[in-house]
């Protein structure tokens, strides 16, 4: 699926972190590229969020070195090309007065320069990016009064307004209902196949996401695996790892 | 109308809409941020800032903002690099801009009608002097907020993703404190040090009560601070009552009537949607 690329869009050499005296990564190393859709697997507290967050320069790794689209993470400013679903999105203050449209509107931010306002034309782009997620309806709706799974739409169409080539995701569905999960991975999946973006996404819904994904990375502290969908079924570490899970991830529905 | 026809209340009515309005817009973004207690600290150490000027023999406002501008800067730091948690860090400095203030306010022997006027507000006194410069503070804070409008709110409803678009948090939470200061120090002429935390809050709590989104928020915010500083100063006027006072619980009353209407329409909402009381959207 990977289209040829002279740079992965995502470098990660040698990272090390510890929050305090508790080693959280050590010595991740992986590369993501053009057309992937990559899901970081692994327990609760093995390191996914916070690989994410180094990735996307929230926090500053002990060692090791990152590169976004051939560039160093300290030198980046073409945030326009990343989207983020953060974890919280699924945790937002219900009683916060922000509509859908002022939320997609946070999006375009990282395209602009000061003063960041957002123009007339930015209003065409805003209601693109709901339609695409199917809230045009719901664009002047407070966000507290959404439902979970729609509050997840919103959040990625504010990740996708700017049109970026890589979107990273934290464990989206939280909270959300079975059905709901169904048609927000259908929905990514559409994103990948059909507006050829890069997804990256944490997950425990290792099961409903195998259908979606090309490439796998399995996260315990160390990174126990990363590879592709066909490696990650044959591999006997990941067996030994996730100790019956795998097939879950290996059988496409 | 007679009572516009005094220049000290022609004065009045202008500093108070302005600062009124600048402490509303703040208020909302503070509160969203859980940093509603931040004018209240601010407010303590400003006081060690007016002794300072009393004593120095300095423009007061002057020393005030400057003290009130490095506090908030403080606080900040002391939050991100002590790893304490805000309202400890407000805590501890307020108690210490208290204590200062008190000594200074000693030294300077003005335990006084001027330093009264400082902790209890005077607007009714504000010099043209006074009302030029606070008209030019409480611009710049208006343009600032303006500019910074988008950033500003992105940063209070998700800071983890601002900063991934390349919006520098940091950065920003110290231009908000900083602005606070100001703000708290053009209150401290309007109610005083004592209250100007309620100016910083209850409008905005108001606000927020009833509004559908974060601009929304910030109008009916203003909206309701500028009506109460009116109504405030009417009734000081008619009836010889404090102004800071009277500003305070006006908009007291008009939180508790947002409150009203809040409970009104979430029950008209229930009852519209039917017997499950639920008001969320359905997903399809």
């Amino acid at each position: 699926m990977s289209d040829h690329h002279p740079y992965p869009l995502v470098y990660v050499q040698g990272v090390n972190f510890a929050y305090g005296t508790t080693l959280v990564l050590s010595e991740i190393s992986l590369e993501i590229s053009k057309g992937d859709f990559l899901a970081i697997i692994g327990p609760n507290g093995s390191g996914k969020t916070t690989l994410i967050k180094i990735i996307l320069g929230i926090l500053r790794p002990d060692s090791g070195q990152i590169k976004l689209f051939g560039q160093d993470l300290g030198s980046f400013s073409k945030w326009e090309k990343l989207g983020y679903v953060p974890q919280s999105a699924s945790q937002i203050d219900s009683l916060f007065p922000v509509s859908a449209r002022e939320v997609v509107a946070m999006g375009l931010l990282s395209g602009k320069k000061f003063p960041r306002l957002i123009t007339r034309a930015d209003e065409k782009a805003i209601d693109e990016a709901l339609e695409l997620v199917d809230m045009g309806k719901f664009k002047t709706r407070r966000i507290g009064e959404l439902s979970g799974g729609q509050q997840q739409r919103i959040f990625i169409a504010r990740a996708i307004v700017n049109k970026p080539d890589i979107l990273f995701l934290d464990e989206p569905t939280t909270g959300v209902d079975a059905a709901t999960q169904t048609r927000f991975y259908d929905l990514l999946g559409s994103l990948n196949q059909v507006q050829k973006i890069t997804i990256v996404l944490i997950t425990h819904d290792i099961g409903v996401v195998s259908k979606y994904v090309n490439k796998v990375a399995c996260l315990n502290q160390k990174l126990i695996f990363h590879g592709n969908h066909e490696e990650f079924c044959r591999s006997s570490v990941v067996e030994d790892f996730l100790r019956g899970e795998q097939h879950l991830l290996c059988h496409r529905h | 109308m007679s009572i516009l026809s005094y220049g000290f209340m022609q004065r009045a009515l202008l500093a108070g809409i302005l600062i009124a309005s600048v402490c509303a817009t703040l208020g909302v973004f503070l509160i969203l941020r859980r940093e509603a207690m931040i004018g209240h600290g601010l407010a303590h150490l400003t006081f060690a800032g007016v002794a300072l000027g009393l004593l120095v023999h300095l423009w007061p406002m002057g020393t005030a903002l400057l003290v009130a501008a490095l506090s908030a800067l403080g606080i900040v730091k002391l939050r991100e690099k002590a790893g304490i948690y805000e309202d400890t860090a407000i805590g501890i400095l307020s108690s210490i801009g208290m204590a200062a203030g008190v000594i200074l306010v000693s030294l300077a022997g003005s335990f006084n009608v001027s330093l009264m006027s400082y902790l209890f507000g005077n607007i009714l006194a504000i010099a043209p002097s006074e009302l030029w410069s606070s008209l030019a503070l409480a611009s710049t804070v208006f343009v600032v907020i303006i500019l910074f409008y988008q950033e500003l709110l992105f940063t209070t409803f998700d800071s983890e993703s601002a900063k991934v678009s390349g919006i520098r948090v940091k950065r920003l939470e110290a231009m908000l404190a900083a602005l606070t200061a100001a703000a708290v120090v053009l209150g401290m002429k309007v109610v005083g040090l004592l209250l100007v935390a309620a100016l910083l809050v209850i409008p905005s709590a108001a606000g927020l009560q009833m509004a559908g989104n974060f601009f929304q928020a910030i109008v009916l915010a203003i909206i309701i601070a500028v009506v109460s500083v009116l109504l405030g100063l009417f009734t000081s006027f008619y009836w010889n009552l404090p102004a800071s006072g009277s500003i305070i619980l006006f908009a007291s009353l008009c939180f508790l009537g947002s409150l009203a209407l809040r409970r009104l329409r979430a029950g008209l909402i229930r009852l519209c949607s039917g017997p499950d009381n639920s008001y969320k959207i359905n997903e399809e």
